[in-house]
C-alpha cells in the first residue's frame, strides 16, 4: 500500500456560477481500501466530489489528487484511461433497454476494447459477482429496481476497478432493495475495492458500519472518520 | 483489433438503421447534389470541347444563282479562294450535292423528285473567327443567291449559350442541394447523438476512447456521403443511357466510353469526404466533451 492517500482534496472549490458553489474549500483524504459514505441534502456537494474524481467537471481552485496524481494534469484525451481504473455507478442505472442484461455488460466491455472471447469469458463471472446471473437473459424492464442497480454495479466492475464511485445508488429503490445494494457494495469493499458512495438516504448510511462524511453547502459538516476536518 | 472494428461498424450500421428515413433523404439529396455538380461539370466540359470542334469544322456554303456559266463559276471560285481568311473554296455542282443527299436518305423520300438543290461553293475558312467577315463578303457578290450564304455559327452560338445557361443554373441548383445535403448529414448525426445518448453515456462512464465514441457517427456520415456519390454515378449512367438511346446507336457510338467503376469510385470518394466534413462539424461538441 502507498503511503500517499488514495484520494486527497486540498482546498478544493467548485464554482458553477457567480453565486452557486458546488464545493467551498474542501479538504478530504480517503485511504486505499476505505468505504466512505458522502451524505447530506441535495446541493450539498456530495455528487460534485464524485464528478471531480472522474473528471466530469474541473475544480475552480485547489487540488485534487488521485493515486498520487494531480487530476488537473490529466488532459481530456487521458480521461478514458483514468475512468478505466475506476467503476462508476449512476443513480439512474443507465441500462440499455433493448439489450438483455448480459448484453448490457458485454456492450460496456466491447466499448473498452474487449474481444468477443474476453466478453464471453468475463460476463458470467461479473453477473455472478453481483448476484444477477440468474436473470442474464432478461431485459432491464423485466427486472426490479434493485436488480437493475445490481446490473449497473456489475457493469462498473468490467475494468476490475480498485475504486468504485456510486452516485445515489439507492435513490430510486425501496428500503429492502436499498439494503441489498449496500450489502453488495460492502461485499465488494471486503474484496479490496475502495468505495465512495454519495447518498442522502440516512437510513442506509446509519446501518452501514463505515466512515460517513456529511456535506453541507459545499463544506464538510461532519466526518465520522476525521472529525477534525477543515472547511466546516 | 478486428473485434474493435466490428464493434464500431456495428454501432454505425445500427445508427443508419435507426435513422432509416433521414438516411434515405440524406443519401438522395447528396446524390442529386453530386450529380448536378459532378455530372453537369462533366457535360459542360464535353459540350465545350464539342463547340470548339465545331469551330474547327465550320464551313460556309454559298448557294449560287441559276444559270451561271462554267467560266463565271471558275472565276467566282478563284475570286472567293483569294479572299482574306479563306483556306479553300470548292465548287460543288448541284448534281453532286443531290447524289450525296440521296445517299443519306431513303430512296422512298427522294424517288421521283427533281433535284431541287442549287449549285454551291463550299468555303473553308482558315480561322473560325473569320467566318462572319467571309460570309458577308461572299453574300455581297452578285453570283450568289440573296441570303444564300449559310454557316453553322447560329448553331454554335446556340450550343454555347445553352451550355453556359446549364452550367450556371446547374451549378446554382447543385450548390443549393449540396448545402441542403450537408445540413441533412449534420442533422442526421445530431439525431444519432440524441438517439444514442444512453450508449454514449455508458461508453464514457466505462472509459471508452474518444475514437470509439465518435467513430460510429463519423462512419455514418462518411457512408451517407459515399452512398450519395455512388447513387450520383448511377444517375449519370442512367442519363447517359437515356441520351444514347435518344440520339440513336450511330451517334451514340461517338460518345465517350462511360466507366461506371471509375465514376462510382471518384464520386463516392467526393461524397465520403463531404460526409466526413459534415459529420466532424456535427460532432464538434462531442469531440470536446469529457
Amino acid at each position: 500500500m502507498s503511503s500517499l492517500p488514495l484520494i486527497e482534496f486540498s482546498d478544493v472549490q467548485v464554482q458553477y456560477s457567480e453565486l452557486v458553489y458546488g464545493l467551498r474549500g474542501l479538504n478530504l483524504t480517503v485511504e486505499d481500501g476505505e468505504f466512505v459514505f458522502l451524505c447530506g441534502p441535495s446541493g450539498s456537494g456530495k455528487s460534485t466530489i464524485l464528478k471531480l474524481l472522474y473528471k466530469e467537471i474541473e475544480s475552480t481552485a485547489g487540488k485534487v489528487n488521485l493515486w498520487g496524481q494531480n487530476l488537473a494534469d490529466v488532459t481530456v484525451s487521458r480521461i478514458p484511461q483514468l475512468r478505466r481504473r475506476m467503476g462508476i455507478v449512476p443513480q439512474d442505472f443507465g441500462l440499455l433497454p433493448n439489450k438483455r442484461i448480459w448484453e448490457n455488460v458485454a456492450y460496456a466491455m466491447r466499448a473498452v476494447g474487449a474481444t468477443s472471447r474476453q466478453v464471453r469469458a468475463a460476463v458470467p463471472g461479473i453477473l455472478e459477482q453481483v448476484n444477477i446471473a440468474h436473470r442474464a437473459d432478461a431485459f432491464p424492464h423485466e427486472l426490479s429496481g434493485g436488480e437493475q442497480q445490481r446490473v449497473a454495479i456489475g457493469r462498473a466492475l468490467i475494468n476490475r476497478p480498485k475504486l468504485l464511485l456510486a452516485d445515489e445508488p439507492t435513490a430510486n429503490l425501496d428500503p429492502a432493495y436499498s439494503l441489498e445494494i449496500v450489502d453488495l457494495l460492502t461485499k465488494l469493499h471486503a474484496g479490496g475495492t475502495t468505495v465512495l458512495v454519495a447518498s442522502h438516504d440516512m437510513s442506509i448510511v446509519e446501518r452501514a458500519n463505515t466512515r460517513v462524511v456529511t456535506m453541507d453547502h459545499g463544506r464538510i459538516a461532519a466526518d465520522s472518520g476525521q472529525p477534525e476536518a477543515v472547511g466546516v | 483489433m478486428f473485434d474493435r472494428i466490428l464493434f464500431v461498424l456495428g454501432e454505425a450500421l445500427q445508427a443508419l438503421r435507426r435513422n432509416r428515413w433521414m438516411t434515405f433523404a440524406t443519401i438522395t439529396t447528396a446524390a442529386m447534389a453530386i450529380f448536378l455538380l459532378g455530372g453537369l461539370s462533366y457535360m459542360y466540359f464535353k459540350l465545350n470541347s464539342y463547340t470548339q470542334d465545331l469551330s474547327e469544322k465550320v464551313e460556309i456554303r454559298a448557294f449560287l444563282r441559276e444559270g451561271l456559266k462554267g467560266n463565271d463559276v471558275k472565276a467566282l471560285e478563284s475570286k472567293v479562294g483569294r479572299l482574306a481568311g479563306v483556306k479553300t473554296a470548292t465548287f460543288i455542282p448541284k448534281a453532286v450535292s443531290w447524289a450525296e443527299y440521296k445517299k443519306k436518305f431513303s430512296a422512298s423520300l427522294v424517288e421521283g423528285v427533281d433535284n431541287p438543290l442549287p449549285d454551291m461553293l463550299l468555303i473553308k475558312p482558315g480561322k473560325a473567327a473569320e467566318v462572319k467577315n467571309i460570309a458577308k463578303l461572299v453574300q455581297g457578290m452578285p453570283q450568289v443567291e440573296p441570303q444564300g450564304v449559310k454557316y453553322r455559327s447560329d448553331a454554335e452560338e446556340f450550343v454555347r449559350a445553352t451550355v453556359a445557361r446549364i452550367r450556371v443554373i446547374g451549378s446554382l441548383v447543385g450548390l443549393v442541394m449540396l448545402f441542403t445535403s450537408g445540413i441533412l448529414i449534420y442533422n442526421t448525426i445530431r439525431l444519432t447523438i440524441v438517439a444514442r445518448h444512453r450508449e454514449i453515456r455508458i461508453q464514457r462512464m466505462v472509459g471508452a476512447s474518444r475514437a470509439t465514441v465518435i467513430m460510429p457517427m463519423l462512419i455514418e456520415g462518411v457512408l451517407q456521403g459515399a452512398l450519395g456519390g455512388l447513387l450520383a454515378a448511377l444517375l449519370i449512367l442512367a442519363v447517359r443511357t437515356g441520351y444514347a438511346s435518344f440520339i440513336g446507336p450511330d451517334l451514340a457510338a461517338g460518345l465517350d466510353k462511360f466507366y461506371l467503376g471509375s465514376w462510382a469510385t471518384n464520386l463516392s470518394t467526393v461524397g465520403a469526404i463531404f460526409g466526413l466534413f459534415c459529420s466532424l462539424l456535427a460532432l464538434r461538441d462531442l469531440r470536446r466533451a469529457r
